[in-house]
Parts: C-alpha cells; structure tokens; sequence
C-alpha cells in the first residue's frame, strides 16, 4: 500500500501542483486548505507524511506543526515544511516547533519527492 | 496537460489574490494598519511569488520579492506603516497586477525596475543579489556517461551521530537517515550505548544510543552532509573523511550487534523507558529494535515525557479556538445559474397563468384552492428573491478598482485625491455589476480630471490639499443607487453653457436651470477633442456614459454646487432579469411601463390637454406643459384620436430628467414581469426595450421610456405654462 501524504497549503495552485507532483509518483494525496482543516484531516486520513505550507489564514503553518506535536497524533509522524521562506529564523522556528524538515518553493519535483522518500516509512 | 491546468488556476487565484492586496492596503489607508490586515495582505503577495516560481515567472517573482520583503517591514512593525508608504504599496499592487497580466498573456514584460527600487529605498531594503531558483527544469542526464566513474574515486567516512531528544520529537527517525546513507555507499553502522546510562540513573529526555557508520561511497562529503541535513541542530554529527586504501573493518559490525542486541536484559513490560527486544531478523529492524530499546519510540510519542502532555496545547484545545468567520463558498458556472433565474421566470409566468385560472374558475380565496394558490405564491416569489440573491454581489469588487483609477488619473494630472467608500457591501445583480465598471471608470475619470482643482487652486480655495472622491452605494426602494461625490470646483456653469450653445446643443435663446445646465455634459456632442485630456478623454464623452448606464435599465445625472463639488447620481434596477412593470392597456394591447420611471398617475381631463402647432399634444402638469405620447397611436396600434376626455396619463420621467405623459386607456396593474429581451428573440424594435410574456399567456411589450421621451422631447421641448393658455 502506497503512503498517504496530507499536504496542507492555502493556495489551490499550490496544491494541485503537490498533488499533481506527489500522486505522480505514487503516492495517496489528502489537500487541507490552512492549519485547522489539516488537523481535521489528520484525524480523518492518518497520512504517513505531512507537507504544510507557513502562511495560512486561520491557522499558520507553525501553530499547525506545534498543535500535531502537542499530542493525540502519530508522534513520529513527519511534517516538512513548504515555504518560499528559505532564511535560517524560519526554518529555526519551523524547527522549534517540530518540523522534521523543509522544501523551500518554488520546488523542484523530484527534491520534492526525494524529501517525501526521506521521511516515508 | 495538467500544468495548463494548474496554471489556469493559478492566474485565477491570482486575479483574487490581487483583490485581497489592493482591499487590505485600501483598508490600511482608511482605517490604519492592524496586524489581521496586514497578515493577509502579506499572504496575498507571498502566494502569487510561491505559484510564480513554480511556473518560472522570474520577473513576477522577483518583483513579488521585493513587494514581500517592503510588506514585511510592515508585518514586523505597524508603526513603520505611513500614508505614503501605503500610497506607494497601492502603487506596487498596481504594477504587480500590470506584471500578473503580462505573465498571463505572455506579452511585453512590464519594467517596474523604477518602483521596485523605490520599494527598496523607502523601506530601506537591502537590495538583494538575484537568487537563481531554477524551478522545473529538468536536465536530462544520460547514465552511460556517468557509469565510467562509479568504481573508481571512493570516498571513506567515518561518521558519528549522536541524536538528541529533539531528532525524536520532530519525527525523525534515525532509521531512515541509515536508509539513505545505505543508498549513497557500503554501510557499517556501528551502535554506541555507552550515553545509556543503566536503568536506575536512566534519563529519558538525554540518554539515547548514538551510532558510528563507515560509509564507502562514491559521493562527496557536502551530499553525506546532505543527508543529516534537517537534523543537524537535533543532533551531535562529526564527518570525518578517512584515507581510502586503508579500508580497516569497523570492529562491531551490524551483525555483532545483532548477536548483542539479543543479549541485553529483559525488561519489565510496563516500563515507559524500555520495551523488550523483538526477534530480530535483519539489519534494519534491529536498529528498530534498538530505538525502542532505547525508548525512542515513547520519547518521541511525546507522552512519557513528564509534565510534556500537559504543558502543550492539546488539538482540542486548537480545534475550539475561534475561527474567523470565512464564508464558505462553491464556485458555480454561471450559465448554470442563468438558466435557473431563466427558469425562475418561467415559474412565475407559469403561477400567474394559474392564479389567472383559479379566479376565473370563482374559487374563492378562502377555499381550499385560493389558500394553496396562495401559498404557492408566496413560496414563488421566495424562491425567486433566492434565486437572485446567488447573482447578487457586493458591489466592492468594482469600487476598489476605482481606488486605482484615482490614482492613475493623480499621477497623470498632478493632483491629489483619495477615494472613500461606502455602502461597498451593497448587493447587485451580476449582471449590472459587470456593466457598470466601464461607466463608473469614466465618471471617476472625469471627477478627479474636471472636478478636483490642482493642488494650488484648492490651497487657495482654503481646502485640503487633497480632494475627495467619495463613492457611495445604496439601495433605494428595489433599485441601486450609486453616487460619486468630490468635493472639487463643482461645474463652471457659465462655461458649460457658452460651450452648449457654441455647439448648437441648445439655442442661445433657452432658458435653462441651473439643473439642466449641469446636466448638459451628458449632451451628445457635447465633450469634443479640444477639451479632451489625456485622462477622461478617451474617445468617450458622457453622453456615451449616459447610454451605457441607460442600456442596464438604469439613469444618471450630476448636480452640482459651484465651489463645493459636484454629485453624480446613479440609479439601477437590481437586475436585469426582472422589472416591477405597470400593465397599461390601450388599443386593446396590453403594454408595461417600468415603474422606476413613473412619477404619477392623472386621470385624462380634456381641459388639461393643449396643441401645440399643427399635431403636438401637450399636457400641462401643474406649471408646465408636457408632450403627450398616446401610446397607441405612437407604436401604430390605433389612430390619433381627436378626442382628449377620456384615458389615463402615466407622467414618466427619462433619466435626464425629461418628462412626457403617456397616454393609456387603463391600468391594469402593477406586477413583476420577468424580461423577454427582443434582439436575442427577434430584433430590436424602436421604442420597445423588451417583452414579458403575462399570466393568459400573451405577449406585452415594455416600453423603452428614455428612448420615447428623449425623442418627444426634442420634437416639442417642454415649456413653462403660457399665460393665455394656462
């Protein structure tokens, strides 16, 4: 069975291009619009893998990260972080609050599915 | 075939996202900055860099670049925000739609090399090298050239990795770190427990097992860097290169490890730290075995952590936190939606045939058949208000992008001025809404151009510097209103006249209020190519705005007051699919008059009616006289009649202001009437606007009012009550 990558982005180009990206290679894709629809879907979907972007409306990419790593999730579930941001403080923070790793957009598909491959079980 | 897809979607979101900047700024130029705003303002312009990149749109991300990174100054501190940095923020949202478009349509790349350094200069931005992202582009390696080296060049590591509790908590797992070392090269992974203390002095948070590996590959040491990459503040990572030759062999390898691994005491089961080692077959699931040995598996759960479930927030916690209120939304194709409001009309036709049935058939309305019938109406026009709410819009769309004609026509002239909002939430149908962007550019045009003084005038008129526009949106027993109000000069009246009459548009001899002055702007032919300015004069004057407002069923005109401004008002119907019609009667044809233009209903009295020359009619209307439109004879339905006592008069008044009385044998009544339109059914037809089919059945035809009486208007121009007549 294929793993399931949740990839949680408020632009829907954003998560067509993942999901276009992603199903190409293989894998189940589940779309969340900003952070509380990814903790909806956490629950719905149990994926393997979590891709999140940083900045979303109602609920940012951070606190989506702090709120999975806070408990009641898979705690060795891998979440990268997708953000044009690439300077260190965001990567730092992202970090902080438990990311297991980063993509930095625009990305490259197959980094993008070579991060996927580092993380999946 | 996807990507075009995508990329669809991408201008799409992009067209809202640019929405979403230039309502955010706009919201920051009137109300002050607040960190929500300036958040999504911040989003806006992030999400259309993120798309661009993907799509290798260099100029759009480069430009977005620098608008995010002006924008962030903003985010870190509200108080660096200022007027005219949100006034050259405005103006970057301008040029960043400007380079969206371009990008979209492929064309002639727009140069904001200008403003961009302007960004950088105001918000002391440091300009940045150009980062080379290299986005989608797919080099094609062929493998054969790279074969030649693979046994030769190896490189020998020795690695040492020590994981620190953090690695474990952010969902890491060095087992697949060790997976893809495996893939780079020959692998021997070495494990250290000498960090493990024995089980009394065990610390759940510090203790875990490290590891040594050799790894022979043909790699460089940055691509085995490569691999601890997101770990390396989770961790202590040494990469030593060893000399190749000296291939020694680690001395514990992974299958003394696994005889090792069987060895280690058995533990209680209930152990949060410890778990009891499986059987362990192979390489990989040992060192699974060994991170539960080593209570990897519960420490990254988080909950053998003292004191850790508790101190953070759990997702419940989050989930109950109060959400923004989003409105949700479902794109719907709007034919989809035209064919529901097309069907809606026939309902309503179909409902008044059968209350047409009912009351012939003597049903009282209290039976059984007159209550159902009754309902049945009711829940009809629910249903149809309902219908035309899913096309009803707030007008905002259209008013913010008038903020950015203001400031075009600014820079152009050199004046200053700022736009002001209100009733922006205002509903209207779609379909008014489209046409009313082009019209509405033009008289906002025109009030900065011609109402607003230069800033020298307006400092000696004792006014602030900068003018004000101040669109403003209402509704109005069933019709939108809009105006459009500067607080400028107001209209040179004398010089509107002597104009009006050099251009034969009036004669020298007339005698016109103040109110029909103004409105002579609206004249045909009344603008021409020697006042025409760069800015309003594009070709159109406002008699071509006047038209356009005309042809959504809707009238305009300006009143003005000489040095404090000048209003234009607007009013529309609500849509353009119904109309609340006045059901005449007249040579035995039935005809409906909108009511928005009717101002009141007179009994014919042959005393009030008046010839003027050899065949114009006149009405007088307390102190004036009117033309009269029999309707009948006017649309060729009967002859003209020689007798005036017996009728009614509908006075109906045109957009500018112009009045007739038409003639009718009756009234039937007032009711909706869903638009036929003729020109899509048949063709256009002088002096009709459109059709309506009624509850018999039959046809009746809507009268174009603006068209009749500017025509009778022209024939016998209204004039004030004679005194032998009167």
């Amino acid at each position: 069975m294929s793993a399931t990558v949740l990839t949680v982005d408020d632009s829907k180009t954003m998560r067509q291009m993942l999901s276009m990206c992603l199903s190409g290679a293989g894998f189940n894709v589940v779309t969340a619009e900003d952070g509380a629809d990814g903790i909806e879907k956490l629950k719905e979907s149990e994926p393997d893998v979590v891709i999140t972007d940083i900045n979303m409306p109602i609920m940012d990419g951070f606190e989506f990260i702090e709120t999975v790593r806070g408990g009641g999730f898979n705690a060795r579930l891998p979440i990268l972080v997708l953000t044009t941001e690439s300077d260190a403080a965001k990567k730092a923070r992202a970090r902080d609050a438990g990311a297991t790793g980063w993509i930095v957009k625009p990305f490259d598909p197959e980094k993008l599915i070579s991060a996927v491959n580092r993380v999946a079980p | 075939m996807q990507l075009d897809s995508i990329r669809e979607t991408y201008f799409a979101e992009c067209v809202d996202q640019l929405a979403e900047l230039e309502t955010g700024l706009f919201t920051i130029s009137s109300d002050g900055p607040d960190i929500e705003t300036v958040n999504s303002v911040f989003r806006a312009v992030h999400s259309i860099k993120g798309g661009a990149g993907a799509f290798a749109l260099d100029k759009l991300v480069s430009f977005a670049h620098v608008f995010e990174n002006a924008l962030d100054v903003i985010r870190n501190d509200l108080s660096q925000s200022s007027e005219s940095r949100i006034d050259l923020l405005l103006r970057s949202a301008d040029v960043l739609t400007d380079i969206v478009q371009a990008a979209k349509d492929d064309s002639e790349p727009v140069d904001f090399t200008e403003i961009a350094a302007e960004l950088e200069k105001e918000f002391n931005l440091e300009a940045e090298p150009e980062e080379e992202e290299v986005a989608f582009d797919v080099v094609p390696i062929s493998l054969d050239d790279l074969e030649i080296e693979v046994e030769e060049n190896k490189n020998r590591f020795e690695i040492s990795f020590a994981p620190k509790q953090e690695l474990y908590l952010n969902g890491h797992d060095p087992q697949k770190i060790f997976r893809e070392l495996m893939d780079l090269g020959e692998c021997t992974i070495t494990p250290d427990d000498s960090r493990v203390a024995g089980l009394e002095r065990h610390d759940l948070a510090n203790d875990h097992l490290s590891w040594t590996i050799t790894l022979e590959t043909t790699s460089l040491e940055n691509e085995v860097q490569a691999v601890f990459e997101w770990v390396l503040d989770a961790c202590e990572l040494d990469i030593k290169e060893i000399e190749t030759g000296s291939a020694a062999d680690a001395d514990f390898s992974i299958d003394d490890f696994l005889d090792d691994v069987s060895d280690l005491p058995e533990v209680e089961e209930d152990d949060p730290g410890l778990a009891p080692a499986p059987e362990l077959d192979e390489g990989v699931s040992a060192i699974e075995a060994i991170s539960e040995v080593a209570g990897i598996d519960d420490l990254s759960s988080g909950e053998a952590l003292a004191g850790k479930p508790e101190a953070a927030p759990s997702p419940k916690a989050a989930e109950t936190k109060e959400k923004p209120k989003t409105s949700k939304s479902i794109r719907v194709d709007s034919e989809k939606v035209d064919r529901l409001i097309n069907l809606m009309g026939e309902m309503v036709i179909s409902q008044s045939m059968l209350t047409l049935q009912v009351n012939e058939a003597g049903f009282a309305s209290a039976s059984p058949t007159g209550l159902a019938l009754n309902e049945l109406q009711t829940l009809t026009r629910e249903i149809q208000s309902s219908v035309m709410s899913i096309r009803a819009q707030p007008i905002k769309p259209v008013f913010m992008r008038m903020s950015r004609v203001v400031r075009e026509v600014c820079s152009a002239t050199g004046k200053k001025a700022h736009l002001v909002l209100e009733g922006e939430h205002t509903e209207v149908d779609t379909t008014v809404i489209e046409g009313l962007s082009d019209p509405l550019t033009h008289m906002i045009r025109n009030s900065v151009d011609h109402g607003i003084e230069s800033i020298e005038d307006r400092v000696a008129a004792g006014k602030p510097e900068a003018g004000e526009i101040k669109l403003v949106a209402s509704h109005s027993s069933g019709k939108i209103v809009i105006e459009i109000h500067d607080d400028g000069g107001g209209i040179n009246r004398d010089k509107v006249l002597s104009l009006a009459i050099d251009k034969g548009i009036v004669s020298p001899e007339a005698k016109l209020s103040d109110e029909e002055i103004d409105n002579l702007i609206f004249a045909p032919g009344f603008s021409t190519a020697d006042e025409i300015t760069d800015v309003s004069g594009r070709g159109v004057g406002m008699d071509v705005v006047r038209q356009s407002i005309q042809g959504l069923g809707g009238r305009v005109n300006i009143s003005s007051i000489p040095g404090k401004g000048s209003v234009f008002t607007m009013s529309l119907p609500l849509t353009l699919a119904i109309l609340d019609g006045m059901l005449v009667k007249t040579a035995d044809q039935m005809f409906v008059i909108p009511v928005s233009s009717m101002i009141e209903t007179i009994r014919l009295k042959s005393a009030d009616v008046f010839q003027i020359g050899d065949q114009h009619m006149v009405f007088k209307l307390r102190n004036q006289l009117i033309p009269i439109v029999d309707v009948g004879p006017e649309l060729g339905f009967a002859d003209k009649r020689t007798q005036y006592d017996e009728g009614t008069v509908l006075v109906v008044e045109s957009g500018n202001n112009s009045m007739s009385a038409f003639l009718v044998d009756s009234i039937v009544g007032q009711q909706q009437v869903v638009i036929k339109s003729m020109e899509s059914n048949y063709a256009r037809i002088p002096s009709i606007a459109a059709a309506t089919i009624l509850g018999n059945g039959r046809i009746a035809l809507i009268l174009d009012v603006e068209e009749i009486v500017s025509r009778k208007v022209r024939e016998v121009p209204p004039q004030p009550v004679l005194d032998e007549i009167a």
